[in-house]
């Protein structure tokens, strides 16, 4: 049997094909870096709608226990491991004896921020 | 040669395939764990505040679990349902029990669900509202005919190799 006839694949045809495979490589890797990236700013946002649910759960305790909650703004961050989100509050007059109290959380220096709202009674 | 460029080419792909699963598992750990952590605590959250008081069902609570009476389960138009914290396996349970099997006090009735897992922590408190200090005490156990004013729970869980606390209070509108 002869094998004149087979002449196989030049180095060039060789490295093109190493070239374009590399090129497919570099775009999985990178779809890796942009997927990890979206999964940190889900993870952030999941974070920041766990404190925000908490800290509005302690203020409507608070206008519970202190019978209302007078009108004004203030802010904080949280402690421990979550110093790095912040939040705002505030409570303005909605109506007679009656005020809406809003709370802001976000993660500080970032745009993106959450918030939610409710009434609470008007301190007495 | 050619073995040289197969060589090179075999070791791009694996370790193309070991980041992708590695980030798959950091994907999985993390993005899970903390939305159904969010979902279940708003599940208690609507558990809690629909109960009521009734003949036959107490709240009862301690730091690891609590019981109250509830509506529209799916035992029954009223139900007792209690949360309990299965330290070993990390699990939150939820169990239901129709009106007549928790009346019987027939421990053994009921139906089980894991509402949320793996957690590391669980402890509940109550609040003791004292009238005479017009504040509450937490404590860190409640039994009687009539429900805390509040219910906060505080939850450890590991979301993507990084412990996770959550703390909540839920106001029970039956006490206010």
């Amino acid at each position: 049997m002869s094998i004149t006839g087979n002449k196989g694949f030049t180095l060039i045809e060789v490295l093109v094909a190493v070239v374009i495979f590399a090129a497919g490589i570099v775009a999985v890797s990178r779809a890796y870096v942009v997927s990890a990236d979206a999964l940190g700013i889900g993870r952030e946002s999941a974070q920041a709608l766990c404190l925000l649910k908490q800290k509005m759960s302690e203020l409507e305790f608070s206008s519970v226990e202190n019978d209302g909650l007078a009108a004004g703004v203030s802010s904080g961050v949280f402690e421990g491991d979550d110093a790095a989100y912040e939040w705002n509050c505030e409570v303005r007059t909605a109506a007679s004896k009656l005020n809406e109290l809003a709370v802001d959380v976000r993660k500080t220096g970032s745009l993106r921020h959450f918030t939610l709202a409710t009434y609470v009674d008007e301190k007495k | 040669m050619a073995v040289c460029i197969f060589s090179m080419m075999a070791f791009a792909v694996y370790s193309v395939l070991s980041v992708g699963l590695s980030a798959y598992k950091r994907i999985k750990g993390f993005a899970g764990s903390q939305n159904d952590a969010l979902l279940a605590f708003e599940k208690i959250e609507r558990d809690i505040g629909n109960t009521f008081t009734i003949n036959g069902i107490e709240f009862t609570g301690s730091a690891s679990s609590f019981s109250f009476p509830d509506i529209a389960g799916t035992a029954g138009p009223v139900v007792k349902v209690t949360y309990y914290f299965d330290a070993e396996a990390g699990n939150l349970i939820r169990k239901e029990q129709a009106y007549s099997a928790a009346v019987k006090k027939s421990e053994g009735e009921g139906t089980t669900s894991a509402e949320l897992s793996p957690l590391k922590e669980l402890k509940f408190e109550y609040c003791l509202y004292d009238e005479g200090k017009e504040a509450c005490e937490w404590k860190d156990k409640w039994s009687g005919a009539e429900p805390p004013i509040a219910v906060k729970f505080e939850a450890a869980f590991d979301s993507g190799g990084k412990t996770v606390k959550v703390k909540r209070i839920v106001l029970i509108p039956v006490s206010l």
